[in-house]
């Protein structure tokens, strides 16, 4: 379910009634000021406006957009200001009458966050485990394809994972290779974990490794280094009910306090995900990643047992949040180490197939028709808006409010339409 | 917090937002029965029942009430929404506040 950006352009110019599409029939000027259509001896000389501008969507100037400046129907002849070459016969554009094609870019991805909550993302997320200290431990969250947000690498290098069997938790794992070494994650990447001097501690990793004695996990409080055994180096994951293990008691007075997950091996390759660190009851975790409107999910559900493909899970309730910093607290009540279900929803956006947000004519927004009738409506409203702000002239300002209220009426009637409909909240009552 | 108030304590929504929601009153009584939902504006105490719950009435399933969609709310309100029900010969009341954002 994804719609591009140009997709949503069309939509949103059929819709005003600024839509034509056409092919050119021979090449323009060798300077790239004409386009050649037969097709537009159909038009006559003034149905070119003065902000009329055309969109090149094939070809050498692909995605250029140029002023038009005249057009003779007879021979069908756009004079525009310069393109960045000729334009070629049988290359494909269009002709925006009323507002560009940048202009229209800028008003839908204003009304993609706009139009929440008529239109939204679900979210559904599993990487999150109660109780656990760490951040991130399911390895989701990446400064860049290399370089995990809250692990910290020591010689070795880091991947970030996404083939499917090569994670286990959430979407992404963690790739170790090229050098031996360690990852880690200490009080510098996460504060909280100041919390756990003297107090002891249970570290656990799924971990996928090749060879034997390479991979496997340490608890290390600046004076001692307690590790864990090895991975077999079987080229297999460790068991949901058989991670790799070791509990330490953390000093009294750490000089630090790190968890690390080593590999002994340079030609070694090892995928780990998953990493928890269980003991006492920690602060808070850590929702900020997910993206949900006012960092706030509408239910959130525990699992029944560890890796649990049973259903229902529990819902949890009376949790407090930290929306301005994205924590969540659980009531103590939730039991240690089992998975979390968070389900919310999320502002749209376009996005990259990196799922870096975007604004190239590529990029995708994650609805389908009809839902994308309340973006275009929402899009429509923001171009209107710009024509009657105090630039334009009083005769058009007028023209421009009656169609700001006809798109008004319209993303109502869209919304009662074709309105996502929400999940439903449930809340408990009784202390 | 009240005890009469739902363990999440203040939720919020949206103006364009429609939401069904669900109390799970296991903590207090069971299988409850004949609910029924009143919505005040806390801005002037009106009772806005009709404009914000404009259909349907709320239902009884288990040990859970779902109300119908709330909606039409207006930005920058809160709303009370007070929900009595019956469970067994006790007749109980809890309320819930919503406020727009």
């Amino acid at each position: 379910m994804a719609t591009s950006l140009i997709q949503c352009e069309c939509l949103l110019s059929k819709g005003m009634g600024d839509y034509w599409a056409s092919t050119t029939t021979s090449a323009g000027a060798s300077g790239g000021t004409t386009i050649i259509d037969t097709a537009l001896k159909a038009k006559f000389d003034d149905w070119m406006t003065d902000g009329a501008f055309d969109m090149i969507t094939s070809g050498a100037c692909d995605e250029e957009e140029r002023k038009i400046t005249k057009l003779d129907s007879d021979p069908g002849t756009l004079t525009t200001l310069a393109h960045g070459g000729q334009i070629a016969k049988s290359v494909t554009y269009r002709i925006h009458r009323l507002f560009s094609a940048s202009d229209k870019r800028i008003a839908l991805v204003y009304a993609a966050k706009r139009s929440f909550a008529s239109i939204y993302k679900d979210v559904r997320d599993e990487s999150i485990v109660s109780g656990n200290w760490l951040k991130d431990g399911s390895f989701e969250i990446w400064t860049d394809a290399t370089d995990p947000t809250y692990w910290t690498n020591s010689t070795v290098s880091t991947t970030q994972t996404t083939t499917s069997l090569y994670y286990q938790h959430g979407d992404t794992s963690c790739k170790l290779d090229t050098a031996s070494g360690y990852i880690y994650q200490s009080i510098s990447e996460w504060d909280d974990l100041k919390y756990l001097a003297g107090k002891t501690v249970t570290f656990t990793l799924q971990g996928w490794c090749d060879t034997a004695t390479a991979l496997r996990i340490a608890i290390y409080d600046g004076k001692d280094t307690t590790y864990s055994s090895y991975h077999d180096g079987d080229s297999a994951w460790t068991e949901y009910d058989d991670p790799l293990s070791v509990t330490a008691t953390i000093s009294d007075n750490p000089t630090a306090i790190e968890f690390r997950i080593y590999l002994a091996s340079a030609s070694a390759a090892a995928y780990v995900d998953d990493a928890r660190a269980t003991g006492p009851k920690p602060p808070r975790l850590y929702i900020g990643n997910l993206g949900l409107a006012q960092n706030k999910p509408t239910e959130v559900l525990v699992e029944m047992s560890d890796y649990s493909t049973s259903q229902p899970w529990a819902l949890i309730h009376g949790i407090r949040y930290d929306q301005a910093n994205g924590y969540m607290y659980l009531p103590d009540t939730v039991s240690s180490n089992y998975r979390l279900r968070i389900l919310g929803k999320k502002y749209l956006d376009f996005y990259d197939s990196s799922q870096d947000v975007g604004t190239d004519w590529d990029d995708t927004i994650d609805i389908d028709s009809p839902q994308t009738e309340i973006l275009v409506a929402g899009a429509a409203i923001y171009l209107c808006s710009q024509k009657i702000l105090p630039i334009g002239t009083t005769g058009d300002s007028k023209i421009w409010e009656n169609a700001l209220n006809y798109w008004r009426g319209e993303l109502r009637e869209r919304q009662r339409k074709f309105g996502m409909i929400p999940p439903s909240v449930t809340v408990g009552w009784g202390h | 917090m009240s005890i009469l108030e739902i363990q999440e304590g203040r939720l919020y929504q949206g103006t364009a937002e429609r939401i069904a929601y669900a109390i799970d009153t296991s903590n207090v009584a069971t299988s409850p029965s004949s609910p029924s939902a009143t919505a005040y504006d806390e801005q002037d105490e009106t009772d806005v029942t009709t404009t914000v719950f404009p259909t349907g009435s709320p239902s009884a399933s288990g040990n859970v009430i779902t109300l119908t969609l709330l909606r039409e709310l207006t930005i920058g309100h809160t709303y009370r929404i007070e929900v009595s029900f019956n469970s067994g010969a006790n007749v109980y009341e809890f309320y819930f506040i919503v406020e727009c954002v």
